[in-house]
């Protein structure tokens, strides 16, 4: 009988100590510096790993959002969004949250491509994205059909259920498909390709490193997706091929930037500066050969050399919110 | 003891309560003396249990008042009152042993541990459940659960104990034995007694007074003796002593019946 | 006359005070929150909802797939609970400890678990060489069966259980047919038990994402447009609309089992029905458990599969390289979190959940009624409403963003079902405790710690497990919530649906699943040996 009421004691003696401690943990976001983005998983593990090497003193923590959370989120948050730097974002939805970012009067953006470098200069340029088409040939194999060679191609019934893409709406990667094939084809038959397409789409993935995730694991024959991260898996042993269409690579920009309810908090801005110069050099280097930087071209292993690239014109945010507006495909 | 007690205990005076369903107490008065056992003989919904909760303090009347001993404790605490209560359906502490029942008030009064335990082993013992007193409540028999309730209750030494129908969960057998006992206890500690419930043959066995409720009214308030030479209204007369007659005639004819067979 | 009118005024009863304290706190937790929610709606947000062509797809699909789904779970429990309660099978214990084991993972896991089987690199599909998509309406209904199958099974069993043997042995005494018995007594008695279900069931898979977002395919419903709208693109007044449209059916269970009170339940049972049935009902019922068993152990096998194997099923060379990927990924500190906060929420809920059980199974009073109302009506409201009218109502307050708003939805999302175990277990306590204890001068707390809280141990546990077990699982109200403070580690299950990490979901879903068996493991040995103490 006793040993029910003191246990209920403690019990409640515990609750009143661990209730405060956690809250506090909880509350206490003062001394941790929260990046957000919208890359994949082996880049974004790339710069946790860095800059928590570099910065051990500071508690840093990453994460994972679709780059239309990112955007959506920052904007309806504003004072009150947890994130002070946000990694990988596209330069569209960049554009669209300025008002929330830091400026970045120190930083030295001629080391850049002129030609890449935003206006405004509120953030900087991260990676050069490139869309490709990648097919899993043992899943082909498999089904005994022949690999497509044009766009045309991909709406043949045969591949129904066996292509994945991801959403124009969630996705940077899969809007570079959308926005370059209606410069390509005019945006009606643009839209009548994709409606085409989208009775073949097993499933259109919110985030852009869906389809080589599916493609990998053998759920889909068919993806529309990252060059690099195919490049990545390739390099890894998984069997896949990366083809360009005789439209071309569709691309993106994306940028990294700090928001300026953060630009005074303490270490935000040290981070950022790593991130920003030394590691995105890193990421060049590593998975993105796109030439960034004036001075450095880097070799990838495995990647694509002269890839065609794409017409992207018209990549602007107002654009983006005016084609997205009509994709209700999905 | 019939004779000896005069001695008032317990005055009721102008007691009314009402519930929204209607159920009523009307101007009660009645006075209990010292020492009596008093039952409070009436069918369901007649506001028996009604004043028994007030009594206790479990209740508080619109009007009217309690005083016992003289003194007004119409709103004092049920615990303050000197009054110990006995329910049907036992109300046991069933994580606790049987002497842990007995002792546990006491404890929480703040006696010492070897006066409780000394309190709760005699009131065991007048309760006849000595051997019992380790073993836990679920163990022991609906007579006896009902036993250790009364110790539990006398542990506190109340001046008066209520009864609401402490008996109409067991078996026959188990209450004559139980009535029997509730007069000894009564003996042994001079207790005052209110006892209520809906069996005629109970209230007549066991009484010095019986108090006939219908309707929130007292309809008769006096000696067994007297309510059957002189009922007070027709109610009394049939709900009450018609029931008891019938049920003494139906088993009147084995009386002979056992005679004779004694005689051959 | 007058006087004593003041003197009832002026003598406020205690347990009115607690009611009202109870009244506030529901108001608070639930009503002012909900309304904020319905009126952030606007005619433009409305508009743009009903006109956008995704929306009557979705109507569509959401109400054929919880339809189709919702028939054939109940209709599968139904049988399960015949099988394991009066087929006479043994082992009955086993079989409704196995049938129960998906209710202890996400909705979204299973339906992983359906696309590990049978999507196009699934073990039955490249069994069977089979051709057809798993993804769309069938995999949304096969995704929903799977995690409402336990639940509708438990309604149902435990009916079962307890309906009285009397019509059936006079029915056999009279030679009644077996058909004829089941139609004439056993579904007469489930009747209410089987519209209940339907609705709870109903409800519960209109209003999950999990299962279509990750296996819906192109297929929309309801529930993933409002996480698309309100989580993903943060357009709160949008997703305020779908919500309001997602109130509708929780709100029709709701007033249903309101309005139609069990009848059985007071029923005295004297004795269990007998289970001695021909044998041909036994065998069909075995092979039924048996089937039922691998259906829901399967998508477990190829979870540790996936987990531990290079490649899923084709190369399954054993490593860790996904656990430790997965690890790397933040899944061993948010698994710290979760279990911070889904024990805080088991405390916290089950200490409220047991104090308002109190005040209102016993001390009855003339508000008593509604604060039961408000109790069970957490139930009616769709976890991911709860969330997003959580932080309509909250996002102002010093509260948003901390562990308490976490720990508060939680606890006002499971509530009921805790509230009324305790709820139904106080009010088989003897209901004179209290009377006896102030007339021996026992205060009521200590009569409340030292009496009334060992009678009802057993189902302050099961309360507490209730409340950890789906905290630990849980995706719905937290989604909204959970960004601005850490995340839980079975969101990480979201993340990994939109990337399609299959491999990291599985394992994060082996995990939820391990600690979720540990904590109702405890519970059920700590029953055994109680049960074999004879306390019970």
């Amino acid at each position: 009988m006793k040993k029910i009421i003191r246990r209920l004691a403690a019990i409640a003696l515990s609750l009143a100590m661990v209730v405060p401690v956690a809250a506090l943990s909880a509350c206490g976001n003062d001394g941790k510096i929260v990046i957000w983005t919208s890359g994949e998983d082996y880049k974004n593990n790339y710069y946790l790993t860095k800059v928590r090497e570099k910065f051990p003193d500071y508690k840093i923590e990453l994460e994972y959002m679709n780059s239309s959370t990112i955007a959506a989120k920052v904007l309806a948050e504003g004072e009150k969004c947890t994130a002070d730097i946000i990694a990988s974002e596209e330069y569209g939805y960049l554009y669209k949250c300025e008002e929330q970012l830091a400026e970045l009067p120190d930083f030295d953006f001629s080391v850049y491509l002129d030609e890449i470098v935003a206006e405004g200069k509120k953030f900087t340029p991260e990676v050069k994205n490139g869309g490709c088409i990648i097919i899993n040939p043992d899943v082909l194999e498999e089904k005994g059909l022949d690999a497509p060679t044009t766009y045309d191609d991909l709406l043949d019934a045969k591949y129904k259920g066996l292509i994945s893409m991801p959403n124009p709406a969630s996705s940077g990667t899969g809007y570079m498909f959308l926005r370059q094939l209606t410069n390509e084809w005019g945006e009606d038959e643009a839209f009548t390709w994709f409606e085409g397409l989208a009775e073949n789409v097993l499933q259109f993935t919110s985030s852009g490193s869906g389809p080589v995730n599916a493609l990998k694991q053998g759920e889909v024959a068919i993806g529309l997706g990252m060059t690099s991260q195919a490049v990545q898996e390739k390099n890894g042993g998984v069997n896949l091929d990366i083809v360009f269409f005789e439209e071309g690579s569709p691309y993106g920009m994306y940028g990294n930037a700090v928001l300026k309810k953060s630009a005074n908090k303490k270490g935000v801005m040290d981070v950022f500066n790593y991130l920003a110069t030394e590691l995105c050099r890193g990421v060049n280097e590593l998975y993105f050969p796109d030439q960034i930087f004036k001075d450095f071209a880097p070799e990838l292993e495995g990647f694509p050399t002269n890839i065609p690239y794409g017409n992207m014109k018209n990549d602007t945010l107002a654009e983006k919110e005016r084609l997205l507006a009509k994709w209700t495909i999905a | 003891m019939d004779d000896c007690v005069n001695e008032e205990i317990l005055r009721i005076e102008g007691l009314r309560k009402k519930y929204r369903e209607g159920d009523v107490l009307n101007r009660i008065d009645f006075t209990v003396k010292k020492g009596e056992f008093l039952s409070i003989l009436g069918s369901s919904g007649c506001g028996k249990t009604t004043l028994l909760r007030i009594l206790i303090g479990l209740l508080r009347p619109d009007e009217g008042k309690v005083l016992k001993d003289g003194q007004d404790i119409t709103y004092s605490r049920p615990d303050r009152r000197g009054m110990g209560i006995v329910f049907q359906n036992y109300a046991l502490f069933e994580n606790m042993t049987v002497l842990g029942n007995v002792e546990y008030a006491l404890k929480v009064k703040k006696e010492t541990r070897d006066i409780a335990r000394e309190t709760a082993e005699k009131m065991l013992e007048a309760v006849g459940l000595t051997e019992y007193a380790g073993k836990m409540p679920r163990a022991l028999s609906g007579g006896q659960q009902q036993r250790v309730a009364i110790a539990r209750t006398l542990a506190l030494h109340p001046d008066i104990i209520l009864f609401d129908e402490p008996m109409s969960a067991l078996d026959v057998s188990t209450r004559i034995l139980l009535r029997g006992e509730l007069k000894k206890i009564q003996a042994t500690f001079g207790t005052t007694m209110i006892y209520v419930t809906h069996d005629q043959e109970e209230a007549f066995a066991m009484s010095d007074r019986i108090m006939i409720l219908h309707e929130g009214y007292i309809c008769q308030l006096d000696t067994p003796e007297e309510i059957c030479k002189h009922p007070a209204d027709e109610y009394v007369q049939t709900f009450v002593l018609d029931n008891l007659r019938a049920k003494i005639d139906s088993l009147s004819k084995f009386a002979k019946e056992m005679q004779n067979g004694s005689e051959q | 006359m007058s006087d004593t009118a003041t003197a009832k005024r002026v003598r406020f009863e205690r347990k009115t005070i607690i009611h009202v304290i109870f009244l506030v706190f529901f108001a608070l937790s639930v009503l002012a929150p909900l309304f904020t929610m319905l009126f952030h709606m606007t005619g433009e947000g409305m508009r743009s909802v009903f006109s956008s062509p995704l929306f009557l797809p979705a109507l569509k699909n959401s109400v054929l797939t919880a339809l189709t789904a919702t028939v054939i779970s109940e209709l599968l429990a139904l049988a399960a609970a015949y099988a394991v309660e009066r087929s006479g099978v043994r082992a009955t214990s086993l079989w409704s400890v196995i049938f129960v084991i998906p209710m202890l993972i996400p909705s979204i896991s299973h339906a992983f678990g359906i696309i590990s089987l049978f999507g196009n690199n699934g073990f039955i599909t490249k069994l069977f060489h089979s051709n057809g998509s798993i993804y769309g309406f069938w995999g949304i209904v096969l995704g929903s069966v799977m995690y409402s199958f336990p639940v509708a099974f438990m309604m149902i069993s435990g009916i079962l259980r307890y309906e009285d043997s009397m019509q059936y042995k006079a029915a056999r005494v009279l030679g009644i047919p077996f058909w004829r018995r089941m139609t004439a007594i056993t579904f007469p008695f489930l009747r209410k038990t089987l519209i209940t279900t339907f609705f709870a069931v109903f409800t519960m898979i209109v209003t999950d994402y999990g299962v279509p977002l990750a296996i819906g395919g192109k297929a929309g419903t309801l529930s993933t447009l409002m996480y698309n709208t309100a989580v993903a693109n943060v357009n709160y007044d949008n997703g305020s609309v779908i919500g309001a449209i997602l109130l509708v059916p929780a709100v029709i269970a709701f007033v249903a089992d309101v309005a139609f009170p069990e009848k059985n339940q007071s029923g005295f049972v004297t004795e269990g029905v007998e289970t001695n049935s021909k044998h041909w009902v036994k065998a069909i019922s075995y092979a039924f458990c048996v089937l039922v068993s691998v259906f829901v152990l399967l998508p477990i096998l190829a979870f540790c599969f996936m987990s531990f194997a290079a490649k899923y099923p084709v190369d399954m060379t054993f490593t860790f390289s996904h656990i430790t990927d997965t690890i790397s990924r933040g899944a061993g500190e948010l698994l710290l979190y979760s279990l911070l906060y889904s024990f805080l929420v088991a405390l916290f809920g089950t200490v409220i959940a047991f104090l308002c059980a109190y005040a209102t199974a016993r001390l009855r009073g003339k508000i008593s009624r509604f604060v039961h109302l408000f109790a069970i009506m957490s139930m009616a409201i769709p976890g991911i409403v709860l969330g997003l009218s959580y932080l309509l109502f909250f996002n102002k307050s010093f509260l948003y963003g901390t562990i308490f708003i976490v720990v508060l939805v939680n606890t006002i999302h499971f509530f009921s079902s805790p509230y009324l175990m305790m709820y139904n277990s106080l009010s088989k306590v003897n209901e004179s405790l209290e009377d006896v204890g102030a007339s021996l001068g026992i205060s009521r707390w200590k009569l409340v710690l030292s009496v009334i809280v060992p009678k009802v141990l057993y189902t302050l546990l099961e309360m507490f497990v209730y409340f950890f077990v789906n905290s630990m699982m849980t995706i719905s109200a937290i989604s909204f919530l959970a960004p601005p403070a850490p995340k839980s580690v079975a969101l990480m299950i979201n993340q990994f649906e939109s990337q399609l990490l299959m491999e990291s979901a599985a394992f994060v879903s082996l995990l939820i699943l391990a600690v979720n068996v540990i904590v109702k493991g405890m519970l059920i040995i700590y029953r055994r040996i109680r049960s074999r103490r004879g306390d019970e």
